[in-house]
């Protein structure tokens, strides 16, 4: 990690075994510390395979025939294996339900740190501030399956914390939130980075979420990088190239009335009732 | 036949000298009450034995369960005491047998009232189970409930397309049960692999030994509870093979 | 007339637990209902009792004028196609025929009659060329084609759908509008049960809000618009696109282009 690279891909091709078809295409990507990387593409087109490939699951878990080279801080993943990787990655995958294995909330928390054979003290304070950080302090002694959805995702992420990675990686975590807890979701995860210093690739589809506080969007389309930049040069891309992205409506309405709107001229203004005038003018042509 | 008999072995929180005990004493306590309620037909050991659970379901406040699980049971035991009455004839033993089967079903009941799920997985893990082994014990108990409402689910979606369950002979209602156990099967198989896949992911088996942050302490009540079922046995063992097996019907005749 | 009528309805699943309080709302023929609320508001038990389910505690719920305690599911399903959430989940068969043609046997359909819809629907629904295969091997996108076509096949006149856009992505939600606009066209009353408030802007003309149990909110997708402290009453937070469609109707934009909306047209791409 010498050059500060977090994540390195050269020429990363895989296809599962017993699949013809190529999950990842000559993948190039280099994602330096402290970014938030929004990554997003339609289903089945590899946002899973490469967020499998950051953590080792890919090839370690999922053999097949991974090509190129890929080193994720510090590690060369094709050389290296899913424990120790684990303890420099997160990965919270889609289904908050399957990644809590205990009893109990803190029992959960403590499996991480209890593998890696810390000693006690040291679990019992990790446990203490991942609770805290996640804000479950009150729901440590409860079963996973009594929570609801968004504390057991909230359990589910508190677990990885507690291994306190330097790399976190997200896979669509807001999917079965609703609209209040999704956001708090996004206020939420932007405290976390800002405390960890933590680098976070989150694989997402409500784009509109996200893409103001991401400083970086990759679309993913059959197995390689159609797009990286900053999400709203990413999106203009898309746009100008009529290809399908869940496009916000925030930044629709910007890109189609923007220049119409005082003070939107270099990005979208989150007050909708800016937009009114224009609308209803152009209504009336 | 009603599964509400279950709710007297679902856990319980709450505080009582019983539930302070070690998770180790209570199993050590239930198996050797067990086996010795299993081991016998005499009558006073047997009024002994159901004395000594009583006591515990009555200082472990689980007395109230029980009873309705004893209720839910009933028909099991008239059933014993039937089967007994036709086979010896005799009215007093089938009596026992049937107090025995209290016994031991009573036996069984307080430790699971008063054993949360989580202190039993660090029971066997401590008793010299393999953590594998432990583990899966462990995430077995996790996910009953979850499974149990994913066959509600599935149950409910088959019967939004027009299943009919539980109409016709034997043959005809198995097969009714296909579109629902062949769904619950593929997704408990797929939830294993993500399972494996979050448990790597959480360092499992990166080392050879790991540390246990919460562990299992004996403590004086244990000392005492277990010098008491040193000696109960020891009495058992006695009276069982120094004294004369009791006869109601001759100390019935006697007074 | 209307299709589904809940007057008054109480659930709960054990005492001193009220999933649903005193739930009154109506379903019309040929129109699209969005029933919106937080996670856990009891939206999924609502529609558990369109079908038969459940049963009310207190209440009742009429389809057709008749009252659902007095059938029998099967007997709703057939006027009634509820399509849950993530319903790849209940797939059992070796083949998407045969996955069609499950619901349709179930309802009464001959084999004659089960392949004529299984033909019309796998054709409608773009899965013609999958008959033969396995459910399994379908992708996300045609797994849910399937799942909803499987529904369809015995025709139902109510369809609703349990959170249909959670897990699947943008070309999937489109497909789901343009669908509800289709079945909208034919006659069909559908409902939506969703949490995604843009998405229920653009696929509904009539809405309800539930929160803790107890209907918030319910009348036209136009009059929900013009109040946004409905939706803060309903413990849900505005989206950009509903805020703004509230400004234009408070400046006296018509409302020809709110009841669904259409965003496109907004857009000026129309």
């Amino acid at each position: 990690m010498a050059n500060g690279l977090v994540v390195s891909l050269r020429d990363i091709s895989f296809s599962y075994q017993g699949s013809p078809r190529p999950a990842l295409e000559r993948i190039n990507l280099d994602i330096k510390g402290g970014e938030f990387v929004l990554v997003t593409g339609p289903s089945g087109s590899g946002k899973t395979s490469l967020a499998r490939l950051v953590t080792g699951l890919i090839p370690h878990s999922y053999p097949g025939n991974l090509s190129g080279s890929a080193t994720v801080l510090g590690e060369d993943v094709a050389k290296s294996n899913v424990h120790t990787l684990a303890q420099k990655v997160g990965f919270v995958l889609q289904n908050p339900e399957n990644q809590l294995f205990a009893l109990t909330v803190e029992d959960d928390v403590a499996f991480g740190p209890e593998n890696l054979a810390l000693p006690r003290e040291e679990i019992v304070d990790r446990v203490d501030w991942s609770l805290s950080l996640t804000g479950l302090q009150d729901q440590r002694l409860r079963p996973p399956f009594e929570l609801s959805g968004g504390f057991q995702q909230r359990a589910a992420i508190a677990g990885i914390l507690a291994m306190k990675p330097k790399l976190l990686v997200l896979d669509e975590p807001t999917s079965s939130l609703d609209s209040v807890a999704a956001r708090n979701f996004v206020k939420f995860l932007t405290k976390l980075r800002s405390e960890l210093q933590a680098t976070a690739v989150v694989i997402e589809q409500r784009l509109e979420l996200f893409y103001t506080v991401a400083n970086r969007m990759l679309v993913i389309k059959e197995g390689s990088i159609a797009v990286d930049d900053n999400p709203l040069s990413a999106l203009d891309y898309c746009l100008e190239n009529k290809l399908q992205a869940n496009y916000p409506a925030s930044y629709l309405f910007w890109k189609r009335y923007g220049e119409q709107v005082q003070g939107a001229r270099d990005k979208p203004v989150s007050e909708p009732s800016a937009y009114v005038g224009p609308i209803l003018a152009r209504g009336r042509r | 036949m009603s599964l509400a008999f279950l709710r007297a072995y679902r856990f319980s929180k709450l505080d009582t000298p019983i539930h302070r005990l070690d998770p180790r004493t209570k199993l050590l306590m239930s198996v050797t009450f067990t086996l010795l309620g299993v081991t016998t037909l005499d009558p006073i050991e047997i009024l002994a034995l159901l004395l000594i659970q009583f006591a515990i379901l009555i200082s472990s406040r689980s007395l109230a369960f029980w009873l309705r699980s004893i209720r839910a049971l009933t028909l099991f035991l008239v059933l014993i005491l039937v089967m007994q009455m036709i086979t010896t004839g005799n009215i007093l033993q089938s009596v026992y047998f049937a107090l025995r089967f209290v016994v031991v079903a009573s036996a069984t009941s307080w430790f699971f009232f008063t054993t949360s799920p989580e202190d039993l997985g660090r029971a066997l893990e401590q008793v010299g189970v393999s953590a594998d082994i432990a583990l899966s014990f462990t995430l077995s108990m996790r996910f009953i409930p979850v499974i149990a409402e994913e066959f509600q689910s599935i149950f409910d979606a088959q019967r939004a397309r027009g299943l009919e369950v539980g109409k016709g002979g034997l043959t005809e209602r198995m097969k009714s049960m296909l579109p629902i156990l062949v769904p619950l099967f593929v997704g408990v198989i797929r939830r294993t692999y993500e399972i494996a896949d979050a448990l790597e992911l959480r360092g499992y088996g990166a080392l050879p030994s790991k540390t246990r942050w919460k562990v299992l302490k004996l403590r004086r009540l244990d000392a005492i509870v277990l010098l008491m079922l040193v000696v109960l046995v020891a009495v058992s063992i006695y009276y069982r093979v120094f004294l004369p097996p009791f006869d109601l019907a001759t100390l019935i005749m006697h007074l | 007339m209307a299709k589904i009528e809940v007057i008054d309805v109480d659930f709960h699943y054990e005492p001193g637990r009220q999933v649903l309080k005193g739930v009154s709302l109506e379903v019309p023929s040929g129109s699209s209902t969005s029933i919106m609320g937080p996670n856990g508001s009891g939206k999924t038990t609502l529609i558990k009792m369109f079908n038969g389910l459940l049963m009310p505690t207190r209440g009742k719920i009429l389809v057709d004028a008749l009252g659902t305690s007095d059938t029998t599911v099967s007997r709703l399903a057939k006027k009634v196609g509820v399509i849950f959430q993530n319903p790849e989940k209940s797939f059992f068969s070796e083949t998407v025929r045969e996955e069609i043609a499950f619901g349709p046997k179930n309802m009464g359909f001959t084999d004659a009659e089960a392949d004529v819809v299984v033909n019309d629907v796998s054709t409608k629904f773009g899965l013609k060329d999958y008959l033969s295969s396995n459910p399994f091997d379908l992708s996300g996108g045609e797994k849910r084609r399937l799942s909803i076509a499987s529904v369809l096949a015995w025709g139902p006149e109510v369809i609703i759908m349990d959170e249909p856009t959670v897990g699947l992505d943008y070309q999937y939600r489109l497909f789901l509008i343009d669908l509800t606009q289709k079945l909208r066209n034919e006659g069909k009353s559908v409902v939506m049960v969703t949490h995604d408030v843009d998405f229920a802007l653009q696929t509904s003309e009539r809405s309800v809000l539930l929160n803790e149990g107890s209907v918030t909110w319910h009348g036209n997708l136009v009059d929900l618009l013009k109040s946004p402290s409905a939706f803060e009453r309903a413990n849900m937070s505005q989206t950009f696109l509903s805020s703004l469609c509230h400004d234009l109707l408070s400046s006296g934009a018509s409302e020809r282009s709110f009841a669904p909306v259409d965003v496109s047209s907004l857009l000026g791409e129309a």
